[in-house]
């Protein structure tokens, strides 16, 4: 067993990414800091074109080196990730950092059977027997809840359902026995019981192997249910993180509580016509390449102060009285 | 989508591999396995060519120069008195051998340059492209002719040139979709549990571009024959006395007022042959293209 005391397994620090553009430099990930600890859950919040998912592509080197920029420091388990070569890099990959991806439909290799590609995962870290690794094949699907693994291991991935199909991915991302799993979007894609399913699945294999998780989604519903730390993005930037207490209870941001109140709440007990309105959010984040000067947030922001918010960038300060809790805005809600 | 309660029944049928399967699909086409039974027996032809023939393919009939169609000969004899059914058929060998390692020479050049430079793109891309434009910019017979001017004439050199010339194909149509190929998810997945490029690009990527480089080849193959009885028409490939379509089409040709079925039949082989792996090429593109398979096989959609 490794050492679990004390310390983040990955603690990422300023971590900038930026793409050269035609028109320009784009920046998506602008000075993101976190830290994952072991056996923990740190969700990442934000919607399509925050940078959340290419801030984890960086970590693990993922991104194209020939038109991306990356800078910062990310600190996996006492090792620098950032600036390492495509080989130092696939050390990591799997063993260490695991990832799963978006759409089971499509992060499985059409052409290769199951068992040949989870194989392959166990292969590229240990150099094992193919009978042994086939044999630790079966045991990681039994473990993901696949029923009848033997005879799954000769089927396609077409031959799966959605839900079937994510366990495999996720299988196939705990192959190499990583202490860092990232997951990217990963029950967006599924229906809402295979959905719980899949959590109740990731929760306990994260208990058990006690893995650190990054999980990055636009559903807060989820990460109620999961998470223990929330990080927003907004524009590249995290504008508000705390415990899921903290965030749910007492956002901060115009951004968290826009987004908030942007979720349909089922269980509302009053009355139809006396519930709060779905709000949404009028704009679009801001085009990476031209950031605007000041607040991110400022040209869809409902609570901006006129000079202050368009010309200054509100740092991440932590909120009085709210341990742990930090917010990036220069607004005060009352009653906080 | 299907609930777990259901996943936990037994997956119907065999996992049958996706080969297995295409095979069987393109059983059900009858134009294919017309084309197919052709070129089966094209096969055999050629390489049992010397137990089938009557005649041998250099064997004189005194005095029977020239003769027409008959019980005896029939396809005819030429003006040295040589059995035309018998050249045909000993003509098969060549035209199959030589077309095979043609297309086995443009396919392994073509696919390897299309693989790197789809998958690793920048400098390396535009160097073997521009490169295989350059070899694409000539009409594929002058440059055939040209090759074999520099190599001097012959079978194998025939060979070396049509593969030359036939490699550009390979090599775009491998890149165009090793391009589309590169930004799939599975690509991202299997890079992210630790594989290296050279894993990536043998499991991931080539099995997953297969299926047009397949149809690409069928297509070749019937263009590199007509190549070889083209070059072969002009005195540069097979040379005489052997037996190769091309070259009897233009030995005939100078009889053809008084021994039409010289030219013929030779041209009628070429003509078969060329439209058989035609034929057998459209019906593979058919049954690989994943849109038009769940329709041919019946079972609908299904993700």
């Amino acid at each position: 067993m490794r050492d679990e005391q004390g310390g983040p397994v990955l603690s990422v620090r300023d971590l900038r990414v930026a793409f050269r553009t035609p028109r320009g430099l784009a920046r998506v990930v602008n000075g993101l800091s976190y830290d994952v600890e072991p056996g923990r859950t740190l969700a990442i919040v934000g919607e399509s074109g925050s940078g959340k998912s290419v801030g984890a592509l960086a970590l693990l080197g993922l991104l194209p080196g020939d038109v991306a920029r990356i800078s910062g420091s990310a600190v996996f388990d006492g090792y620098e990730l950032i600036g390492r070569d495509e080989e130092e890099m696939r050390a990591v990959r799997g063993a260490g950092v695991g990832m799963v991806f978006q759409d089971p439909a499509t992060s499985l290799n059409p052409v290769l059977t199951v068992g040949r590609q989870l194989v392959e995962a166990l292969r590229a870290h240990a150099s094992m027997p193919k009978d042994v690794a086939r044999a630790r094949a079966e045991e990681l699907l039994a473990e993901v809840g696949i029923p009848d693994p033997r005879s799954r291991l000769e089927a396609y991935p077409h031959q799966l359902s959605g839900g079937m199909r994510q366990r495999v991915m996720i299988a196939i991302a705990l192959a190499g026995q990583p202490r860092v799993l990232i997951a990217d979007e990963a029950t967006t894609a599924l229906d809402v019981t295979v959905q719980a399913q899949i959590l109740d699945l990731l929760m306990r294999l994260q208990k058990e192997h006690s893995t650190g998780v990054i999980w990055i989604t636009h559903d807060l519903g989820v990460v109620a249910g999961i998470a223990d730390h929330v990080l927003v993005m907004y524009a590249g930037r995290c504008v508000e993180e705390g415990s899921v207490d903290a965030l749910f209870e007492r956002p901060v941001h115009p951004y968290t509580r826009g987004l908030l109140g942007a979720t349909p709440v089922v269980d509302d007990p009053r009355p139809a016509r006396e519930r709060d309105l779905l709000v949404t959010m009028p704009g679009l984040p801001p085009d990476p390449v031209e950031l605007p000067e000041g607040c991110a947030f400022y040209p869809r922001c409902p609570v901006r102060a006129d000079v202050r918010c368009r010309t200054e960038e509100p740092p991440l300060a932590s909120v009085a009285g709210d341990p742990g809790h930090r917010a990036a805005t220069f607004y005060t809600p009352e009653g906080v | 989508m299907r609930d777990e309660a259901l996943d936990a029944l037994p997956v119907e049928g065999k996992h049958r591999s996706r080969w297995v399967e295409t095979l069987l699909l393109l059983g059900r086409n009858p134009m294919a396995l017309v084309s197919g039974a052709v070129l089966f027996a094209l096969v055999v032809v050629a390489v049992f060519g010397a137990a089938v023939a009557p005649y041998g393919y250099n064997e004189q009939f005194a005095g029977g120069q020239l003769e027409a169609p008959s019980g005896q000969h029939w396809f005819g004899t030429d003006e040295f008195g040589r059995d035309v059914f018998s050249r045909v058929l000993f003509g098969a060998e060549v035209s199959l051998r030589v077309g095979l390692v043609a297309v086995g020479i443009s396919l392994v050049a073509g696919v390897l340059m299309g693989l790197l430079a789809g998958y690793f793109g920048r400098w390396l891309d535009d160097v073997l492209m521009r490169f295989s434009d350059m070899l694409f910019a000539f009409p594929a017979m002058l440059m055939a002719i040209a090759i074999l001017a520099i190599l001097g004439p012959g079978e194998n050199n025939a060979m070396i040139a049509i593969g030359i010339v036939y490699t550009p194909i390979f090599a775009r149509v491998t890149r165009a979709s090793v391009l589309s190929v590169r930004e799939e998810i599975y690509i991202r997945a299997s890079r992210a549990s630790g594989a290296g490029n050279t894993r990536v690009l043998a499991r991931h990527v080539l099995p997953n571009v297969s299926a047009p480089i397949i149809v690409q080849t069928t297509v070749s193959l019937a263009f590199a024959i007509l190549s070889e009885a083209a070059l072969s028409f002009v005195g540069l490939g097979t040379q005489p006395p052997d037996p190769s379509w091309g070259r009897m089409l233009s030995e005939g040709r100078g009889f053809i007022e008084q021994a039409w079925w010289m030219a013929l039949f030779p041209g009628l082989a070429i003509f078969v042959t060329v439209l058989a792996f035609n034929v057998l090429g459209d019906a593979l593109r058919d049954v690989l293209d994943p849109r038009q398979r769940s329709a041919l096989s019946g079972k609908g959609g299904g993700a």
